[in-house]
């Protein structure tokens, strides 16, 4: 299926008349931003892609309750952290998987979810260090309680506005702005140690 | 709050990390993992909290239906086909009060004479102690064989 350039309101109209295909335009819109999303509160890619896949089928029977005023975008999202935090929780009180954790899979492939954006000019020494605050800044992220890790997972890595955030946890502004600078205070104090010794690292280079 | 009002220690660890990007092998059916789930929803019985809740109140009541027919019917009344004997359910406490009343009855003057007379010569003593004054005692006693004393030309209704 090609994508398209119709917007997201003549796909759901389209898709709402039983156009299967419209609404594979939009899954293949929103494919990787849901998964992410799901990702960001599952911190497990199988369980993502299931949740992410179960949400777009959700949103296809209840496109005739979908309210023309609201963004699709919202709406939608709004589903997958649902149906994503339904998964955490069954998922959490059976205790099967650690969340956003660094540790490497059987097969040896690193399980975390957060990667480093490449940079030219990174020594291999410096390269370490990043990859090791980029570990660091996980364990700090999975020791955040979980609406202050989905809210700052959603906002900085997700890269959701404040108003999108609010729109599909359906919590208000206010409450979002708060939850952001809890998230932010908590992982600074997580996070401080680590930052200092790599400062000092890099002055003691120079 | 901005991605500007990070403290910055944290914006520049931020700067350089982002949510890895879904792996190929996960993305590749994708599109038709979802129209699968669209079609075992559209088509098939989906479990959910209605259908469970629905088959938990059918089953609570075919279990209150048999219950009803089966556990809670009273039990079939066996009939005698014998004929019932009698049975006398007469009191004990009845026959017991006809007994002493026969066993009064049967007891001659003479035989009650001699029942008193046993029982002041071996209470006799114990008696007058009680009512303190022997001499009054040993008056009533005599008034008693005088009363008791049947003269010979007494109605045999006085007995």
């Amino acid at each position: 299926m090609e994508r398209t350039a119709l917007s997201d309101e003549e796909l759901v109209t389209r898709a709402r008349g039983g156009n299967r295909d419209a609404f594979g335009a939009l899954v293949l819109r929103y494919e990787r931003h849901a998964i992410l999303i799901a990702e960001g509160i599952l911190g497990n890619w199988e369980l993502a892609k299931d949740a992410s896949q179960n949400a777009f089928a959700k949103a296809y029977f209840a496109l005739k309750k979908f309210r023309e005023d609201s963004k699709f975008k919202t709406w939608f999202f709004r589903i997958v952290m649902n149906e994503a935090k339904d998964v955490y929780r069954k998922e959490k009180s059976r205790g099967r998987f650690k969340m956003w954790s660094s540790e490497e899979t059987e097969e040896g492939e690193e399980k975390s979810i957060l990667e480093l954006i490449p940079s030219e000019t990174e020594s291999p020494r410096e390269l370490f260090e990043a990859r090791e605050l980029k570990n660091q800044l996980e364990r700090a992220i999975s020791q955040l309680p979980d609406r202050l890790r989905q809210v700052f997972v959603l906002r900085y890595l997700n890269g959701l506005s404040i108003r999108e955030i609010s729109e599909s946890l359906g919590i208000a502004i206010g409450t979002v702005k708060a939850h952001l600078a809890q998230g932010v205070h908590k992982l600074k104090e997580f996070l401080s140690p680590v930052v200092a010794e790599a400062q000092g690292k890099s002055n003691l280079r120079r | 709050m901005n991605q500007e009002e990070l403290p910055p220690e944290l914006e520049k660890i931020l700067k350089r990390v982002k949510l890895k990007e879904p792996p190929e092998r996960l993305m590749k059916d994708y599109l038709s993992g979802v129209n699968a789930k669209i079609d075992r929803r559209g088509q098939g019985f989906h479990v959910s909290f209605p259908q469970v809740a629905l088959a938990c109140v059918i089953g609570l009541s075919l279990v209150g239906v048999l219950y009803l027919t089966f556990m809670a019917r009273p039990k079939a009344i066996e009939l005698v086909s014998e004929p019932i004997q009698k049975v006398e359910a007469k009191p004990q406490v009845v026959a017991v009060e006809s007994q002493v009343q026969a066993t009064q009855k049967a007891l001659s003057v003479e035989e009650e004479m001699a029942v008193l007379e046993a029982f002041s010569e071996e209470h006799g003593e114990g008696v007058a102690e009680f009512f303190g004054d022997e001499e009054m005692f040993e008056d009533l006693s005599q008034l008693d064989e005088v009363e008791l004393a049947t003269p010979p030309n007494a109605p045999a209704s006085r007995v």
